[in-house]
Formats: C-alpha cells, sequence, structure tokens
C-alpha cells in the first residue's frame, strides 16, 4: 500500500473553531432568542461544525474531488427524504382516525350489516358506544 | 496508476487517487454514507414526530444541556487526539501513535460513561422508550449513536494492539486513517444529534 500523506492542515486550528462553535451554541441557546432566529442560527452552526469535521478531520478537502463527490451524493438523498416529508409533519392535517377504523375498546363494530335477522337483545338496542377522544379531550 | 487522472494531468504525488491505491478508505466512505443515510431516517423520523404531535416539551427541562455539552467538548478532543495519532504514525512515531489512540479510547469511553450516567437518571425520573414518543426518539437516536461509540472504542481496541504488534510504520498506515475515518464520522453525528435534540 502506497500510502502518501497529505499536506497536514493545522489541526489545533480547526479545534478552536470546533470549541468556539459549540459555546456559541449553548451560549445562543440560554440567550432567549426568538424561536425562528435560534433555531436557523444552531442549524447553521451544526453544519458548519459538521462540515469542518469531514472537511479537516477526514481530509475531504484534501483528497481528491471524485471521493468529495461520492460522498456527498447520497446527502442528496436525504435532502431528498426531508423534503417529501415536510408537507407531512408541517402542514395541519385532520388529526382524528378515519371513520372505519375500529379502536381499542371499541371493538365491537356499531352496526353489523349483514347480522342475523333475530330479534335484537336489549344488548344490542343499547346505542353503540361512542368513540373515544382522540385528543385527550374530556371522555 | 489511475488511468483518467493520467491522461488529464499529471498525477500529484500529495493526492492519492481515491481509487485505487487506498480502496480501504471508499470501502468506509462508503459504509459511513450508508450509515449517514441511517442517521438521517431516525432525524427525519423525529422532526415528523416532533412537528406532527400536538404537544412536545421543551426538550432541555427534561434533558441536561450543561452535562451535554460538557460530553460533546469531550467528543471533540477524542476527534482531536485521533488526527494526532494519524499524524503521529504518518511521520513514524510508533510511540505517539499507541499514546494517541489510547486517549481517543479513553474519550470514547468517558462519553459513553457520561451517556450511561444521563440514561439511568432519565430512566429513573420515569422517561422511557415506551412512556412517550419524546422518550422514544430521544433513547433511539442517543441509543443509535452510543452503539456506533462503542463499536469506535472497540475498533480502536483492535487498531492499538495492531500498533502495539508493531503493525503500523511511516509508509503503512492506512488502517489507522480509516478507523480516524470511523471515528470523526462518530463525532460529526454527536453534533448534529446534540443540535437537534438538545438544543432545539
Amino acid at each position: 500500500m502506497a500510502a502518501a500523506a497529505h499536506k497536514e492542515p493545522n489541526y489545533m486550528n480547526v479545534f478552536w473553531a470546533l470549541l468556539v462553535l459549540t459555546l456559541a451554541e449553548v451560549g445562543i441557546f440560554y440567550l432567549g432568542l426568538p424561536k425562528v432566529v435560534m433555531i436557523v442560527c444552531l442549524i447553521v452552526m451544526a453544519l458548519v461544525k459538521a462540515g469542518l469535521v469531514a472537511a479537516y478531520f477526514m481530509h475531504l478537502a484534501l483528497e481528491k474531488r471524485t471521493l468529495a463527490l461520492i460522498v456527498v451524493s447520497p446527502l442528496v438523498l436525504s435532502a431528498i427524504i426531508i423534503i417529501g416529508l415536510t408537507p407531512d409533519s408541517v402542514f395541519s392535517y385532520p388529526r382524528k382516525p378515519p371513520e372505519h377504523w375500529v379502536l381499542p375498546g371499541q371493538e365491537e363494530p356499531a352496526s353489523e350489516p349483514n347480522a342475523e335477522p333475530s330479534a335484537p337483545s336489549p344488548e344490542q338496542v343499547a346505542p353503540p358506544a361512542q368513540a373515544p377522544p382522540v385528543d385527550g379531550g374530556p371522555a | 496508476m489511475d488511468h483518467a487522472a493520467t491522461m488529464e494531468q499529471p498525477m500529484d504525488p500529495a493526492q492519492p487517487s481515491p481509487l485505487s491505491p487506498n480502496w480501504g478508505k471508499i470501502m468506509m466512505w462508503l459504509f459511513l454514507m450508508s450509515d449517514a443515510m441511517s442517521f438521517a431516517g431516525l432525524l427525519c423520523a423525529y422532526a415528523a414526530v416532533r412537528m406532527g404531535s400536538t404537544v412536545w416539551p421543551v426538550p432541555s427541562s427534561i434533558l441536561g444541556v450543561p452535562l451535554t455539552a460538557l460530553n460533546t467538548f469531550i467528543l471533540i478532543c477524542s476527534s482531536v487526539t485521533m488526527v494526532k495519532g494519524v499524524s503521529a504514525i504518518q511521520k513514524g512515531d510508533v510511540a505517539g501513535l499507541k499514546k494517541f489512540l489510547a486517549l481517543t479510547m479513553l474519550g470514547g469511553s468517558i462519553f459513553l460513561g457520561i451517556q450511561a450516567y444521563e440514561w439511568t437518571h432519565l430512566i429513573n425520573e420515569g422517561l422511557t422508550v415506551s412512556r412517550s414518543l419524546f422518550g422514544a426518539t430521544f433513547f433511539v437516536l442517543t441509543g443509535f449513536h452510543g452503539c456506533h461509540v462503542l463499536s469506535g472504542v472497540i475498533y480502536l481496541g483492535f487498531i492499538l494492539s495492531a500498533a502495539a504488534r508493531g503493525r503500523y510504520n511511516a509508509h503503512n498506515w492506512n488502517p489507522v486513517e480509516i478507523v480516524g475515518l470511523y471515528w470523526h464520522f462518530v463525532d460529526l453525528i454527536w453534533i448534529l444529534v446534540f443540535t437537534f435534540v438538545y438544543l432545539i
């Protein structure tokens, strides 16, 4: 294995950058900024830190461009997962189970279309159990 | 020699071909990217569950941010000792390699110890996988990462024992660089998990 050493980056500078960014993250967290500002700042700083680790500690910036392409291309797929999931998470949708679901505690179907035509017993005449509230509202 | 590279430009010896001389490094990178997809899936599931929930606790009201910030710092330090180890063996310094590998393993072990302490504390407080979606996503994400740290410490142990048997020198250190890639990746993932699970 003919191993060729890269020109070595200054690892201590990377370390100090990571340390400062970590302290800044915790600082911003305790600063009590508006939530959106805080989240955007935190995500940007985390991505910068991750990029520093990949580029210098993992030598990605010093390798051939091909390796960086190999590495970055699957991350596009991750971005597609995120974009695909976002509408479902962000936009509100009715948080109620579909009508035809049988929920625990409600195993008896409310009405059986093909039930035997005998005279209904008093139990069957009783009103069907109400669907339990889903959001923990008053029973 | 990489034919495409030789046709386009003369080979720069400081820039080894990513494909021919060092296939182990490519394989580790490919594994790490598939692993990154696993973590991306878990993080996406966490985001979807959290944003789709009607109620979600403020994470810092349950989790200890200062202790975990310290843990993040320890993991970053262990990444630095790892690059120092790789740098030492590239200069042929086997004693330095052994020292820095041991320090890296120590950092990983301290990280795991603090995480075990944190988990014990949280479980005693009643946070479990089945208690809430918050608990489920928290334990799955940090647990999956913790398994990676544990595997990394064991992997480093194998490399350290090979180093102790004199397997590496200034001309043969690829396995050391490859374990370094794995270790830095675990650090990188923790940076993201710390931000998304503890701070946001």
